[in-house]
């Protein structure tokens, strides 16, 4: 009776919206400590139970998270973003902001998962760990946890594999006979999960048992012998539901919205799954308008799975190499990341992995000038850590799931009349074996990742005026020099935004009700005051494409006659607005 | 339920063998006795005004709304088909004019061309195109630009979506042009500057000409659209508040990050509404675009099929696509006797869009621009025009054309100048230089070709140019794609077994895919089931055959298979297609 009424007294306490307590946190740091919110990082969650969660942190801290709906998924399911800033320190909208999805490929689901982990650690650790107060103070977080919330859903509710219901959920005639999604995969053995068919074909398959683990089957090449295997594979389980003699060619969607950008973007054709035009699916269309509406992004991280990998674009050869300052960012965060996330690379997307025409991230950055990374999350590498020689091979996820998961993952071969074949077995790895890690993994993975995002946020631009020195020129004039500084590693304008004209250009301006402003301009010599490159009209409002390069500083001479108190002041789409004041004697 | 479909397929494709021959028919009827309504002149008219005209329209035409413009407008089109049972399954051909909006002229033109189908549907050329194909006519593609030739202040300017800063100023929009002179047009500004780029044209000063370098010319002017420097950066107009334009925000082709191109492909949404009329209506095989391109009378750049730079394809018509691009260009100048090119490229555009992504014939018309002929003209005409110049242009002294050096040929503008001055009702096109003085640049000229002069045929023209695009348009149904069985027979090999044997055939002129669709893929293509009753089973033979190329003129697909059935009806072969109509068959008995 005691234990009831504390538990109840502790689900009260956790749902009325309390002031954090700054002496507590959840940092990762593991002693005494409780996180207010407590959520199971060992578990994958339906689209429903991950709005849930983000909805729990609104109720426990409305002051910082908010939730918009910005549009609907074809199911029509609501596409969410849920915003988190410190308002009391400026609205969101003139911060940097830091944009993180996950999920837009359905089956890739557990970005769901990293994309909740970024708010929750943001808001238990706030005003308990000076740089994340500094953080949700100084910048805004745009968290899409799921940009196909169809597929994540079909994923989980419906029989699949590790890599279907990537697709959203619009019918697609994946086999051009004019109709639409009429023959997907069949979980024939009922055990929610897609997975293949065998049969045995004596004397005239290509494959055989292997001897220390029938359950695996070994390749019978051509040899003189003439000797020739007992099993034929049959693919995936299902019927040819349309009598076409194909099995499962035309399941339920059948498009990509990771081929759907506009950047570098080509059609059905060239890049499978496309669509029609850019932007063709819903969920696609809200998000770009959400980016395109938002120039304070200055960051973008899309989660997807598997494999380990930090991506960057470009995603074809013939686009180019990005410019060199760029690069210079992407270089470093990159290899920050590797440093963050054991078995992870960072890749060059057509280079390290396959052209992409048309993805997310590249789009970010070539059309919006913004640096953005794609992480795979999950290697299975990470199942047995260093010991190579336990990780090799076709039988590395069976040893695994014998020894970890005593055995939970596989579906032994089973014997099942098919109405084509015969007699066929039926068996394999379950939907969440390969692409996803197993429970006790999934909250390194998702702390891992949310830091990544977390510490490309703390790149983003930050603006300070370092100082304003006036030297009295004579004759009633006067020169006003102001050294401003990025104190992070992004730019406020990548080269990228700056050679294309992407954005508007970064504003530095001098104002002040006494003082006439005769010229004004970027110095080019730290040393010598008189190389200036002065700028042809309106001397009080400079305009640059380049902006403030990262960790550096650009240096503003003003030539002004009159005296009293005037105000120096940076503003950019992509940094906090600051300003100082100056004092002219 | 199959036989009554499968008479109105034969019937259909009967009907299609039959035009070519009455598309002559009607060529010569159109000569003899051109009906009323053909003379009466066809000249421009607002959105409003075409929107009433269309919904009053009535008889065979249906009105089809289809989305809003930016700025609210309808945008709309008129479905116009015979009397057979689901017109909207008939092979289509789409009419659209004025995506660019600075063609205000060919939106009456279309609208005229449904307004003759409906007044003509009677006559046994119109009816019996109507009897195989739907028609679908979008007059006034974007609205919003359409207008620009109405409002009180005429500008011919394409843009009606989003604006970029075009200066870079950290300003967007803030300067326009502006009619200064208070003409109701806007035409050109040109400022006497060392840093202009443009000479006037010796042989006529009225018209300008690009300074040659490299023979010594220097600049004298600076041209620039009319309007004020309201940013004061020696720029005028420069920065429009409106800068993407809905024929540059198509996805082939699309320019990224050009002021143009609108943010991403299909953002304007009298874009996406036309993607999206298309994607709903698979039945279009064809389109005819009126507007400032051409590929009919300028023979398009065409590429191999195969010819891709790794994996993008290289921009142009395939060439086998060309080789019958090429024959409608020779049908369309017998027809029209149009001879000039069109204008603008292919990045961002409808028509590119509609050949390359989706695979669908694409016959850009341009159906009029100002003559650079050398008109006919009296000695007396030709002296009073040189009167006219000298008292509106600037003193021209005169020199003996002998004593110039180089024998420069007269610019094209100089050319239509000639064209404006021989005709004595179009002087409205040209509006001679006159002086200003411009609240920011000083001492400067406002002049120039008037909006939409290179847009609009006179008007004595235009019933005439105008049946003349009507009769190429009548020509066009007969050459869709139509597949149909032209043989189903079954042989009997003893008991209740029999031999099927198929045969399916395109009789049209254009094929059932055209290459671009062979290789988009975005034409599907046509399904042949073969559909066995109770009685019936499959011996071997394919179910189900996917046909996707089929040549035209007589192009064919052949099938065979075993069936056992006791009695052939019920034996049937079905065919169905994207956009070729379809057809069915039971199976009959071989001879």
């Amino acid at each position: 009776m005691n234990t009831l009424l504390l538990s109840l007294a502790l689900l009260g306490a956790q749902a009325a919206p309390a002031t954090p307590a700054p002496d507590k946190s959840f940092s990762g740091l593991a002693a005494g400590a409780a996180p207010r919110v407590e959520i199971a990082w060992n578990r994958l969650y339906d689209y429903d139970e991950i709005h849930a969660h983000l909805d729990r942190l609104v109720a426990l801290y409305p002051q910082f998270l908010s939730m918009q709906v910005i549009g609907h998924s074809v199911e029509n399911r609501e596409m969410r973003v849920y915003t988190l800033t410190n308002p009391a320190t400026g609205a969101h909208d003139t911060k940097p902001a830091m944009w993180v999805d996950g999920n837009i490929h359905g089956n890739e689901v557990q970005g769901g998962e990293a994309v909740v982990y970024v708010a929750w650690y943001l808001l238990e650790n706030y005003g308990a760990v000076p740089r994340v107060t500094e953080l949700v103070d100084g910048a805004t977080f745009y968290l899409c946890p799921m940009l196909n919330p169809d597929g994540r859903a079909s994923w989980f509710r419906d029989a699949h594999n590790a890599s279907s219901s990537r697709s959203g959920r619009q019918p697609f005639d994946d086999d051009g006979d004019g109709l639409y999604d009429e023959d997907g995969s069949d979980d024939l053995d009922g055990d929610g999960s897609i997975t293949q068919m065998r049969k045995y074909t004596p004397g005239v398959g290509n494959l055989r048992l292997n001897p220390d683990d029938p359950r695996l089957m070994d390749p019978v090449p051509p040899n003189e012998r003439g000797v020739r295997g007992d099993w034929t594979m049959l693919g995936s389980e299902g019927f040819d539901n349309d009598g076409d003699g194909r099995n499962n060619e035309d399941a339920v969607g059948g498009y990509d919205m990771n081929r759907a950008w506009p950047s570098g973007w080509q059609p059905e054709w060239i890049q499978g799954g496309a669509g029609p035009y850019p932007l063709y699916w819903p969920e696609t269309r809200c998000v770009a308008r959400f980016w395109i509406a938002h120039p304070n992004i200055a960051g973008v991280q899309s989660y997807h799975n598997a494999g380990g990998m930090i991506l960057r674009g470009p995603g074809y050869e013939a686009f180019g190499e990005y410019p060199r300052d760029d690069v210079a960012v992407y270089d470093e965060l990159g290899r920050d990341g590797e440093a963050m996330l054991p078995y992870y690379r960072y890749m060059i997307i057509w280079k390290d992995l396959y052209s992409v025409f048309g993805g997310s991230v590249t789009y970010a950055y070539e059309s919006l000038g913004v640096i953005s990374f794609t992480n795979e999350l999950w290697n299975t590498d990470q199942m047995f850590g260093d010991r190579a020689e336990q990780n090799s091979g076709r039988g590395a996820n069976h040893k695994f799931d014998d020894r970890l998961l005593m055995g939970a993952g596989f579906t032994p071969w089973r014997k099942f009349n098919h109405p084509l074949y015969g007699e066929v077995e039926i068996g394999g790895f379950k939907k969440d074996v390969g692409r996803v890690p197993p429970s006790f993994l999934i909250e390194e993975m998702t702390h891992r990742n949310a830091l990544f995002a977390i510490r490309h946020a703390e790149a983003m631009p930050k603006v300070s005026i370092v100082s304003t020195v006036v030297s009295d020129l004579g004759g009633g004039l006067s020169a006003i020099d102001v050294e401003f500084r990025n104190e992070r590693i992004i730019p406020t304008r990548t080269a990228r935004a700056a050679q294309k004209g992407i954005g508007k250009p970064d504003l530095f301006t001098l104002e002040g009700a006494g003082i006439e402003v005769l010229a004004g301009g970027f110095r080019t010599d730290r040393f010598r005051p008189e190389r200036l490159d002065f700028a042809e009209r309106e001397p009080a409002a400079l305009r640059s494409e380049r902006g403030i390069p990262g960790r550096g500083e650009v240096r503003v001479r003003w030539i002004v006659r009159g005296r009293g108190d005037a105000t120096v002041r940076w503003q950019g789409e992509k940094a906090r607005a600051v300003s100082a004041p100056v004092k002219l004697p | 339920m199959n036989q009554p479909r499968a008479a109105a397929a034969r019937a259909l494709a009967l009907a299609a063998l039959c035009v070519p021959l009455f598309a002559q028919a009607a060529a010569q009827s159109d000569e003899q006795a051109p009906p009323a309504s053909a003379s009466k002149p066809v000249s421009s008219a607002p959105h409003a005004e075409l929107l009433a005209r269309a919904k009053a329209l009535g008889g065979v035409a249906t009105w089809t709304p289809y989305g809003r413009s930016r700025q609210g407008r309808e945008l709309f089109a008129l479905r116009i088909a015979g009397a057979a049972q689901k017109p909207e399954e008939l092979p289509a051909i789409l009419v659209v004019a004025n995506v660019d909006g600075t063609q205000p002229w060919t939106s009456a033109l279309a609208l005229q061309h449904a307004e003759q189908l409906v007044a003509r549907a009677a006559e046994p050329t119109v009816s019996a195109l109507l009897a195989s194909t739907c028609i679908y006519v979008v007059p006034c593609a974007n609205p919003d630009a359409h207008e620009r030739r109405f409002a009180a202040v005429q500008h011919e300017r394409e843009a009606t979506g989003p604006g970029v800063d075009n200066d870079r100023d950290g300003r967007s929009g803030e300067d326009p042009a502006s009619d200064l002179n208070g003409d109701g047009r806007i035409t050109q500004l040109r400022v006497r500057d060392p840093r202009g780029e443009w000479i006037a044209d010796p042989l006529d000063e009225r018209a300008l000409v690009k300074a040659d370098k490299t023979k010594g010319e220097r600049g004298v002017w600076r041209v620039w659209t009319e309007g004020r420097d309201l940013d004061r950066d020696e720029r005028v107009a420069e920065d429009e508040p409106l800068d993407a334009c809905v024929n540059r925000n198509f996805a082939a082709e699309w320019k990224e990050l050009a002021p143009e191109s609108g943010a991403f492909p299909t953002d304007e949404p009298e874009t996406l509404a036309l993607c999206e009329f298309v994607l709903q209506r698979p039945q279009i095989a064809l389109v005819v675009t009126y507007g400032a391109f051409d590929n009919l009378v300028e023979k398009p750049k065409s590429v191999a099929a195969d010819a891709l730079q790794k994996r993008v394809p290289q921009a142009g018509v395939v060439e086998a696509d060309a080789v019958l691009l090429a024959e409608y260009g020779k049908r369309y100048a017998e027809l029209t006797g149009v001879k000039h090119k069109g204008r603008g490229g292919d990045a961002g555009s409808w028509q590119t869009w509609a050949y390359a992504h989706r695979g669908l014939w694409s016959l850009a018309i341009n159906p009029w621009d100002l003559p650079l002929d050398a008109p006919e003209k009296s000695a007396e005409a030709k002296s009073e025009a040189k009167a006219e110049d000298g008292a509106a242009a600037p003193a021209k002294p005169e020199k003996d054309p002998k004593e110039k050096k180089d024998k420069r040929e007269p610019s094209e503008d100089a050319k239509r100048l000639r064209w404006i001055d021989a005709n004595a009702d179009e002087s409205w096109r040209f509006v001679p230089w006159q002086a200003f003085e411009h609240p920011e640049l000083g001492a400067c000229e406002i002049g120039g070709f008037a909006p939409f002069a290179r847009n609009e045929p006179p008007a004595a023209r235009s019933a005439e140019l105008a049946a003349a695009q009507f009769e190429f348009l009548l020509t066009l149904g007969a050459d869709l794609p139509r597949v149909r069985i032209e043989e189903f027979t079954a042989k009997a090999l003893g008991g209740d077994l029999h031999e099927l044997r198929a045969r399916i055939v395109n009789p049209s002129r254009l094929p059932l895919q055209n290459a671009s669709a062979l290789r988009t893929e975005a034409v599907r293509p046509a399904r042949l089931d073969l559909e066995l009753g109770a009685g019936a089973s499959l011996v071997a033979g394919e179910r189900l055959h996917l046909i996707r190329a089929l040549d035209g003129s007589g192009g064919r697909f052949e099938a065979r298979w075993l069936v056992r059935a006791a009695s052939l009806a019920d034996v049937r072969l079905k065919l169905s297609t994207q956009h070729a109509g379809s057809d069915a068959r039971v199976a009959e008995l071989a001879r």
